[in-house]
């Protein structure tokens, strides 16, 4: 008995040891080690990707770690904090300006200068500025999309409304009808409970509605709150009808946890981002596409952001670590990426505009709507103080969701707040 | 005479016995504790370190009502779901020490509940207490209250809720440790009560409760510690919201630490909690005296 | 000493006393309302995404996609994140269940100069939050170049196996009558040998106790995992459930709720198999008269 346990003890310890080896397949090799996050499907895509890298370069090994979302920044942290980030790594454009701040990147500009075949003009503006701090270009951005609507295709034909595709083309996708549909949508049961709801936003859309009216929530350079506008304010006031006095759109309370969602057929418009498409090909209940965020009184506005691909300062193999980087936003790279998994809006003007991209073979087919997106789309004015105004303005916001302020309040009160959180914190 | 070398004495061997702690402590332990008590001290933001002498915590104390708020919704939170919780596992351990059938299967469907995973786990839950759809509410409402609480999204009820949600863990560790106390406690007290004539309460009362003190004990002191770190859930059910109702002490910790680059006011957070907890136990075991009562205690 | 006697004597003599059926009902009550979020579970893991959240509940669901079974296994490497969790668990659980044993004997048994001061350093390590311990902790690790390996999962396990047990256990040893030890020893036995031959079998039911805990918590702990291992081979299975939550909320429920039960199995079977070892098995003999 004693000596198989002893066995057993040595075996497992075996084993141990083994796992922690470096795997074969790194032996003459130049491993790099690259990091995002995602969900299963998404680990697909970036095993492709990596694949397709590795076929090209046989010298070069990718070693992907795929981090769950929730917990993302904090290894990073850890690893940026320890010195021990990985060479290449992904992240949210709303962090980067504070990590690029305290110097964690790598600028980029001597692998521009020497690297004849990559041409940032090959880029649309928005996305070079994106990776863009204080001048320095740090990274190229990846999953790239602005915020449009998901809408049901088969609740708009069953009530008889126009397609919002079809009146986009008119030129006449307006709020006003947006509204219309939203309320046409919305239905309840016997008990009078809601089984149906026309729209659902999330706290991004604050900015969505804010710009259709004419106002904004921060200066474009990121460093003052002006909500306090009448345009701002009746944007706000909008979106808070929309729950409260419409009752197009359901509460907090009621929507949470995805009670209602786009996919189960009980929102007939999601407001969501480009990049969320590949979930919705899951759907076999009823037909849906993409329609732009609808015209406001201020005329036509669109989101957009991506996410930085970005290389850490103090990498040992910068020229392997630049390869991976020139592939993964290569034309080949969004091919990929962008067309044949569709996680994302392209960066490359010759991907935009490829026929692959504009006709696909699963929804969403109506991709003339992503053209249009770069001419209107903005940017968020995002900053290093990104992640403390949002304290303040979430809390505020939650209350205006919550009909307990109204917009003229709310945006009153909390332009001050905000004002003292963008400041920097003193040294 | 028989002189006694130092390998003989019981003490080397106390020392001899403790020293896997000993090592672990002092290579992984201290040197981090002590680390982050220096930096509770100091700014910083993964970039900069600057010395800042006591600012932290004169910030925390003074001006900040988030970090009130914190220790009010944690504080509030452990006042009811540790005694609750206690007693809960503790009738549902005595009830399942009787020799019914079953008795393996019931013992499991208690304890499942603890083991879903925390992401599950608070899916699963938002879904409970959805407020038009959940089950909680479709419960209450056939039970005749009209308009019950909107849970998770009202700032008066999402700490009660989640009070409600730790109840559903009471099957859990707690339990078992009860479980294995009660196992522990030998025929021969029940046997000598009973010929004392006692029936059933008194000898729940005088001979299982004094013989589970040290079992109550522990669970005591480790649901306060606990529960005054809840932190997963919340971060995944409701971000600390709405209003920051749920805005759980080591939830404000962690923000600072990853969310805001402000390690080192999170130390000083850090250390707040870590007297606190300390005052706490110290009170517990000083009070242990009266009332936990050992078998084999060293005089 | 006197014998044991053959079997232990029955506590409840009379069948279906009222007493059993009133247990019955509240067990049984209480079961029902316990499992109704598991049986939502279970069957939400049964459904789509689409008719996950379908209203009015649906119980039993109409149509049963047991590919998500199927799914979750293999969307993502999951027998590889099993094999690496069972060793590394396996690994740890022995580790905590001896040295904890032999920890809380020395804090239970003997009194050396500090014990008190050295006890509450013992508890004090559960104190403080992890959240600020994390990155010197993880910088020691790298420093010893075990990062990306197992080792920081496990070798922990083997110093002492954390407060938590030591405390548990400690407080079982302080209730064996100390009478038992002194006995052994005037026959000659050393101190590891009262460890062994007398606290160890008398506090199964704890040893038990502790496996179980140490089970589940090295079975289901994220946050090691997530710091201390890089390579995509080597990850868990609590790090891979994670994954199946999206950063943005877009969850594919059902596939989690079905990988969740895939997770729970193991240590639900190992509570099943390790409840016959709470059965009294222990008299106390001779001892009281």
């Amino acid at each position: 008995m004693k000596w198989l346990i002893g066995i057993l003890f040595a075996a497992g310890l075996a084993m141990l040891i083994w796992r922690s080896l470096p795997p074969p397949e790194e032996v003459g090799r130049t491993t790099i080690r690259y990091m995002a996050w995602g969900n299963p499907e998404q680990l697909d895509a970036e095993m492709q990707l990596v694949k397709e890298f590795e076929r090209r370069r046989p010298d070069i090994h990718v070693r992907l770690t795929l981090v769950p979302g929730s917990a993302y920044y904090q290894k990073l942290q850890i690893m940026l904090a320890s010195g021990t980030a990985p060479d290449v790594f992904r992240c949210d454009h709303y962090q980067f300006p504070a990590y690029a701040h305290r110097g964690y990147f790598m600028p980029l500009t001597k692998f521009l200068a020497a690297d004849k075949d990559f041409r940032l003009d090959d880029y649309f503006d928005h996305t070079v500025r994106e990776g863009m701090y204080k001048g320095e270009f740090y990274g190229p951005s990846v999953l790239f999309g602005s915020r449009v609507i998901y809408y049901n295709k088969t609740a708009f034909a069953k009530e008889g409304l126009i397609d919002p595709y079809v009146l986009y083309k008119r030129g006449e996708w307006t709020m006003d009808q947006f509204l219309e549909a939203a309320k046409r949508l919305t239905k309840y049961d016997e008990r009078g409970m809601p089984t149906h709801f026309g729209v659902l936003a999330n706290v991004l859309d604050a900015w969505t509605f804010v710009w259709a009216f004419g106002g904004d929530i921060l200066t474009p350079d990121g460093s003052r709150c002006v909500v306090d506008s009448p345009q701002a304010v009746e944007g706000l006031r909008f979106m808070q009808d929309l729950i409260h006095k419409h009752h197009v759109s359901p509460s907090a309370a009621e929507s949470a946890m995805m009670a209602y969602t786009f996919e189960s057929g009980r929102i007939a418009m999601l407001f969501n981002w480009a990049g969320q498409a590949p979930i919705y090909r899951t759907i076999r209940d009823f037909e849906w596409d993409v329609a732009p965020i609808p015209r406001g009184p201020a005329g036509r506005i669109s989101m957009i952001k991506g996410n930085q691909l970005l290389m850490y300062l103090n990498t040992e193999h910068p020229a392997e670590a630049w390869a991976f980087m020139k592939f993964y936003v290569s034309r080949d790279g969004e091919m990929i990426l962008c067309t044949k998994l569709r996680r994302g809006m392209p960066t490359r003007k010759d991907v935009a505009s490829a026929r692959e991209y504009l006709q696909s073979t699963q929804p969403p087919f109506q991709n003339d709507v992503w053209v249009d997106q770069y001419t209107f789309g903005r940017e968020l004015p995002i900053t290093d103080r990104w992640m403390f105004w949002q304290r303040e303005w979430n809390k505020e916001f939650e209350l205006l969701m919550l009909n307990r302020v109204t917009a003229h309040e709310m945006a009153r009160r909390v332009t001050p707040a905000i004002d003292i959180s963008l400041t920097e914190e003193p040294w | 005479m028989r002189t006694s070398r130092f390998w003989q004495r019981p003490a080397f061997w106390g020392f001899l016995f403790i020293s896997p702690w000993l090592v672990g402590y002092l290579l992984f332990t201290l040197g981090p504790m002590l680390g982050s008590l220096g930096l509770s001290f100091c700014r910083y933001d993964l970039a900069n370190l600057k010395a800042v002498g006591a600012d932290n915590y004169v910030r925390l104390f003074t001006k900040d009502p988030l970090f009130w708020k914190a220790l009010w919704n944690t504080a509030t939170y452990t006042l009811f779901a540790v005694p609750l919780g206690l007693t809960g596992s503790l009738l549902l351990a005595v009830l399942l020490n009787h020799k019914v059938r079953g008795l393996a299967l019931y013992r499991t469907l208690y304890y499942i509940p603890s083991l879903v995973p925390a992401v599950a786990t608070a899916l699963l839950w938002n879904w409970v207490f959805n407020a038009n759809f959940g089950i909680l509410n479709n419960s209450l409402r056939s039970a005749g209250i009209a308009h019950p609480p909107a849970w998770l999204q009202d700032p008066n009820w999402a700490l009660p809720a989640f009070i409600i949600m730790s109840l559903w863990g009471i099957g859990g560790g707690r339990m078992i440790i009860f479980l294995a106390g009660l196992q522990g406690i030998s025929d021969s007290y029940y046997e000598a009560a009973e010929l004392d004539g006692a029936g059933a309460w008194s000898k729940f009362r005088h001979v299982t409760l004094p013989m589970l003190t040290p079992m109550i004990f522990f669970n005591m002191v480790l649901g306060i510690v606990g529960s005054f770190q809840v932190f997963t859930t919340a971060y995944i059910m409701t971000g600390g919201g709405p209003a920051n109702a749920t805005l759980f002490y080591v939830l404000y910790l962690f923000r600072q630490a990853f969310e805001e680059f402000r390690m080192g006011y999170a130390s000083a957070m850090a250390w707040v909690l870590f007297v606190i907890l300390l005052a706490f136990t110290g009170i517990q075991f000083w009070q242990a005296k009266r009332w936990v009562h050992y078998e084999g205690e060293l005089r | 000493m006197t014998a044991p006697p053959a079997t232990p004597p029955p506590r409840r003599a009379a069948p279906w006393p009222l007493k059993s059926i009133l247990v019955y009902l509240v067990l049984t009550t209480g079961a029902m309302i316990f499992c109704v979020p598991l049986f939502w579970c279970a069957s939400a893991a049964l459904k789509d995404m689409q008719s996950v959240f379908r209203i009015p509940v649906e119980w039993i669901p109409r149509e049963w996609h047991t590919e998500n079974f199927k799914n979750a296994w293999t969307v993502l490497p999951f027998p590889i994140f099993v094999v690496n969790t069972l060793i590394v668990t396996c690994f740890a659980v022995v580790g905590q269940v001896v040295s904890a044993s032999l920890v809380a004997y020395g804090f239970a048994r003997f009194n050396f100069p500090g014990k008190r001061i050295l006890f509450v350093l013992v508890l004090s390590t559960m104190l403080l939050p992890a959240q600020v311990t994390m990155i010197p902790v993880f910088i020691i690790w790298q420093k010893l170049g075990l990062v990306d390996t197992f080792a920081p999962l496990t070798i922990p396990a083997y110093l002492g196996g954390g407060a938590f047990t030591i405390f548990l256990l400690r407080q079982f040893y302080l209730t064996i009558p100390r009478e038992l030890d002194e006995a052994a020893m005037i026959d000659g036995c050393s101190y590891f040998g009262i460890w062994r031959h007398i606290i160890l079998p008398l506090s199964r039911p704890a040893l038990i106790t502790v496996l179980l805990f140490a089970f589940m918590a090295n079975w289901d702990d994220f946050m090691s995992p997530l710091i201390y291992l890089h390579s995509q081979e080597k990850l868990t299975v609590s790090i891979g459930l994670r994954l199946f939550q999206d950063q943005y909320g877009q969850t594919n429920l059902p596939l989690l709720m079905a990988a969740s039960v895939l997770h729970i199995t193991p240590v639900v079977i190992i509570f099943l198999i390790g409840q016959r070892y709470f059965i009294k098995g222990i008299v106390m003999t001779g001892l009281k008269g």
